[in-house]
Parts: structure tokens; sequence; C-alpha cells
């Protein structure tokens, strides 16, 4: 597993196109958080993963799995032990960019300090979790593991 | 050279950027100082006041111009004995929006005009000796929910990318402590 982070507007997209040089002849899946849609079961579905399989905006599947089931952290527990699961049966591997919201102000609204704190605690255990990780600036890497 | 810093409030950004291009001095310097911030309040006021007092008082005369918007009209007066300081970008982008009041959050079109402006501005400095442009960080705020916040800061995060992606030394100031993203410090 590869996790990507950074701030918003960053470049880690692009970054992480051009590390895995996913062009239009590469086949991988991407599952993007900021779509007008998601669904987390898609994230389960481990068997239309491709060879680079792609979690954009994992901040906000978090959101969603924070609000949908009170026992989240099972939930997101199992999920990250899927995708190990199908990692280690040498299908592939998984990218996860996170855009780092748990450096600004405190959140006056309570489900947004909820969010943050939530990402923080996903974040770490992703990256404890991960092979590699890196920070993305501006475009530009920074590989912390 | 073109120098890119960037770092929180009061990290020692502009400091630091002042004390780098004097570093920069050979004969026929001449040390341009660009800035772009309007006074709106008293506050403000002083901390003009503070940086212009560093300047006057450092052992080299600083040609000061006061730029708030239209950063390119400057560059047919500039020379490639020029070392230029811009502080900074931030408010440079916040001044070229809101020329147009709040409009420029509903208008695309408008928002990709000024980020274009800029960006050739910017480049028009580039013939000079060296070209140090100051930045603010900005990108970590979750609170994404207002549009305004939102557009300024998608903006304001791929000017950022376009600069380092061009610039030969960039800069990450951290409480003073430079770190050299891109290039190497002396």
């Amino acid at each position: 597993m590869h996790v990507v982070v950074g701030g918003a507007f960053n470049g880690k997209r692009k970054w992480v196109k051009k590390f895995y040089a996913l062009d239009d002849t590469a086949s991988y899946q991407w599952f993007c958080g900021y779509d007008e849609q998601i669904h987390i079961a898609d994230l389960f579905h481990t068997k239309q993963f491709e060879k680079i399989t792609i979690i954009e905006g994992i901040e906000q599947y978090i959101f969603q799995i924070m609000n949908q089931f009170a026992e989240w952290r099972n939930y997101w527990d199992m999920m990250v032990e899927a995708w190990r699961g199908w990692e280690k049966e040498g299908k592939g591997t998984i990218v996860v960019i996170g855009n780092d919201i748990t450096k600004g102000i405190v959140p006056v609204d309570q489900q947004e300090r909820l969010w943050r704190d939530a990402c923080g605690f996903c974040f770490q255990d992703l990256v404890k979790k991960a092979d590699r990780f890196d920070i993305i600036w501006y475009g530009l890497n920074e590989r912390l593991k | 050279m073109f120098t890119f810093i960037t770092g929180g409030v009061r990290s020692g950004k502009s400091s630091w950027a002042e004390r780098y291009v004097l570093k920069q001095r050979k004969k026929g310097s001449r040390f341009v100082y660009i800035a772009t911030s309007q006074p709106t309040d008293e506050e403000m006021k002083h901390r003009i006041f503070l940086h212009q007092k560093r300047r006057e008082q450092s052992d080299v005369d600083w040609l000061t111009i006061e730029q708030p918007t239209d950063i390119g009209k400057l560059s047919k007066t500039l020379t490639s004995n020029d070392l230029v300081l811009l502080d900074c970008l931030t408010t440079l982008l916040t001044n070229e929006l809101f020329k147009k009041n709040e409009d420029w959050v509903e208008d695309p079109l408008y928002r990709r005009f000024v980020f274009e402006k800029i960006w050739n501005e910017l480049m028009l400095f580039t013939k000079c000796a060296q070209f140090v442009l100051v930045s603010n960080e900005v990108c970590w705020e979750g609170a994404l929910r207002s549009k305004l916040v939102y557009h300024y800061i998608r903006l304001l995060g791929h000017l950022h990318q376009r600069i380092v992606e061009r610039a030969d030394l960039a800069i990450r100031m951290e409480f003073g402590v430079p770190i050299a993203m891109k290039g190497e410090l002396e």
C-alpha cells in the first residue's frame, strides 16, 4: 500500500498519475471521493480492483463511514484488512490519496471536528500499514517511508 | 535565478528573503522591493512600517515600489542587474481578484484570466539576476465549505504548483528554518 498525503491543490493526483505512469494505455482502477455520488461498498469489492488501484479523497470516504456507522472504526479496520488481503495475494498495489485536513484551526462545528480527528487517526493507521508514504508539496514529493 | 519562499504567517519568510537577496550582491546590483500590500487597518500599517524600517536600517538602499496589482507594468523599468524581492503573492492574488468585487467567485473565466495574468507577469521578472517571490501557506485548512475560500485556495495552490515547477530554488520556511524543497541552499 502506498499512502500519498498533502494539502488541498498541491498536485497529489498529478503526482500519482505521473509516478505510476497512468496514461490512457495503462489499466488501473480509480475511486474518487470527490464524485457526486460515492459508495463506500465499492472499496470492499476487491474483485473489481486492478493491478494499480487508486483511492483518491480518502477523507471523503472517512466522512461517509463516520456518518453511517456507529462502530465506524471496526468498519474501517475491516476495509483496510480487505485491501491488505488483496495485496497479499499479489494482485496489485493500492494507492491511497488523502487531503490533509488535520492542520487548520479547530472547527467550531462538532461534526467537522470529529471528522478531522478521524482523518488524523485513519491516516496514521494507513501510514503504519503502508509500504511507502509520500507527502506532496506543490508537485514535489517527500518520501517519509 | 528564480527563488520561491512560502511558509506560515510570521515564520520569518520576509526577513530571511531580505537577507538572502542581500547575499546575492554583486557590482552594479540594485535592490528592488515590490510591496503588494494595501493597508486596511492600523495593525497592517504598523506591520508595513516595521518592514520599511528594517529595509531602511540595512546597509544598502532598497528601491521600494508599491504595486498592489498589475506588477507587469514594472518589468520595463527592471534590468538584469536587479535583485528583486516581491512580498507577497497572496496579497497580489487577493488584490487582482477583488478588482471585480466578489463577482470572481461566480466567474470561472475571470479566475482563469487572473491566474494566467499573474503567472505571465511573474515570469517577466525572471530576467532579473535574482527574483525572490514570497508567498504564504494557506492550503492546510479543511474547511473549504465557503465558495470564496475554496476558489482562492485552489487558485493559490495551482499558482504555487506552477511556480515550484519553474523555480530554481523553492523554500519552505518552518518557524525561521528554511528547508530547500527544490534546489540547494548554499
